[in-house]
């Protein structure tokens, strides 16, 4: 089987290749995958080389824990989305914090923090289905107030917890988990009539 | 936390944004709540996961393609080290345990008396000297050696498939993951001995054959000096002995006069 041959290959089929040792799956994964992880792992990060960095750490990850999720019944897009977004939230937050206070980054912590826990139940969805309903969610989004999208940009893109974001904007904590609530449950709700 | 609070949560969690404390207590609900709303946390998931299709989606230098590639080779030799290490262990491991046992065998002198005779059967005798069973040792013994064979075997086996994997790889000439590993084997594993030699050869040939050339220029050069200069002192001597003549045959007085 040669490259090409991976390219007509789902994703779930090509991350049960990747469980299978197969290199030549990961290669595929890569190249179908590196462009938006790299896209948004930058958007955290805000710098291209450690970006690459953490992108290149992003795939040993995946060949060390391909076999720590059932992807038969799951779904890789949003399973490779989420590690590469916690991997880059923990790199920014330790620059950020110079490593103060941060635990120690070993096996543990990263099964916990980084390796993400999908639902058991959950729609799947690969990348070409994500954005061919790009549009509609920018749409679903905009809907949106200035406010809820702030929040929602603090929390995904710079990893800020809801302590956080109450300190840094000066409002009450619960005032914070309200306007995520709020706003994921408004997006949720803009894309569904809007489809 | 009850069912209501974890609802609360479904959101900041797929978000990641959960404190820790919240995210600890989260995790356990999800482990122990029987009625836990898998299929809304599915939904935000999902619909969080969205997000970076905005972006402007930038392709990665193709180096970091190959520095994936060259860190997926590293952990495959740390990975081969680690159970190379294993096994070693395990070896070690076993030997101790067969101390432990008492299969320690002393070179006692044994008796004439108590040595089978020529041609007996040595799996007939049960015990010799202080009432060591073979035959009830034996098996376990056997065992153990076997074990041992297969341990010991195992490395054999992984030298036998990298040296397939270094023969078969440079048939391949697409640059991918695989072919880094080309790249990574010629410059972790050195050239084989009569390679390395025939190398060398090649080397003290070339500096001899310069050393040569060298010295045939050098020779050279003093020659066709050595042959300027007898030319120039034969043409000194031609205008002396000219000279000579000359005033052999000429009258002294027409000398002055000239």
């Amino acid at each position: 089987m040669n490259l090409d041959d991976y390219k007509s290959l789902s994703d779930i089929q090509i991350m049960s290749k990747v469980g299978e040792y197969d290199s030549k799956a990961l290669e595929e994964l890569y190249d179908r995958y590196s462009p938006i992880l790299y896209s948004l792992i930058k958007k955290i990060v805000e710098d291209k080389t450690k970006a690459e960095e953490v992108l290149a750490d992003v795939f040993v990850l995946v060949w060390k824990k391909k076999n720590s999720s059932n992807f038969s019944d799951a779904n890789v897009y949003t399973w490779l989305i989420t590690l590469a977004r916690n991997k880059a939230v923990d790199i920014r937050r330790r620059d950020e914090n110079s490593e103060e206070g941060m635990p120690d980054y070993n096996e543990d912590y990263q099964d916990y923090f980084i390796i993400p826990k999908l639902s058991k139940s959950i729609d799947p969805l690969d990348l070409n289905k994500a954005l061919s309903v790009k549009d509609n969610f920018e749409e679903a989004l905009n809907k949106l107030t200035d406010a809820q999208k702030f929040v929602l940009i603090l929390a995904y893109y710079e990893g800020k917890t809801h302590s956080e974001i109450a300190k840094q904007l000066n409002i009450p904590v619960a005032t914070v988990k309200s306007k995520v609530k709020l706003s994921l449950s408004n997006l949720k709700q803009n894309l569904v009539s809007g489809e | 936390m009850s069912n209501m609070e974890s609802m609360e949560l479904l959101q900041a969690k797929a978000l990641g944004c959960l404190d820790p404390e919240e995210d600890a207590l989260f995790t356990k609900l999800m482990k122990e709540d029987e009625n836990f709303p898998w299929q809304e946390l599915g939904h935000y998931q999902n619909l969080v996961a969205f997000l970076p299709t905005l972006l402007d989606i930038e392709v990665p230098e193709p180096e970091v393609k190959d520095n994936v590639a060259q860190k997926l080779y590293e952990l495959g030799e740390k990975d081969k080290a680690e159970k190379d290490e294993d096994v070693k262990q395990n070896t070690i491991a076993k030997e101790t345990e067969i101390e432990e046992e008492g299969f320690v065998i002393e070179d006692e002198p044994v008796g004439n008396d108590e040595l089978p005779a020529v041609g007996e059967d040595l799996a007939n005798v049960d015990t010799i000297n202080d009432g060591i069973s073979f035959t009830e040792h034996g098996p376990q013994l056997q065992n153990l050696l076997n074990d041992e064979k297969k341990v010991g075997q195992k490395p054999l086996i992984k030298q036998q498939q990298r040296k397939t994997e270094t023969e078969t790889i440079p048939v391949k000439p697409k640059k991918g993951f695989e072919q880094k590993k080309v790249k990574s084997y010629v410059t972790k594993y050195p050239a084989s001995a009569a390679d390395s030699k025939s190398k060398v050869g090649l080397i003290v040939t070339v500096i001899l054959f310069a050393i040569a050339l060298l010295a045939v220029i050098f020779v050279y050069f003093n020659l066709s000096s050595d042959i300027q200069e007898n030319r120039e002192k034969i043409d000194m001597l031609e205008r002396q002995i000219g000279t000579k003549i000359i005033l052999q045959n000429t009258p002294t007085h027409k000398i002055f006069n000239t």
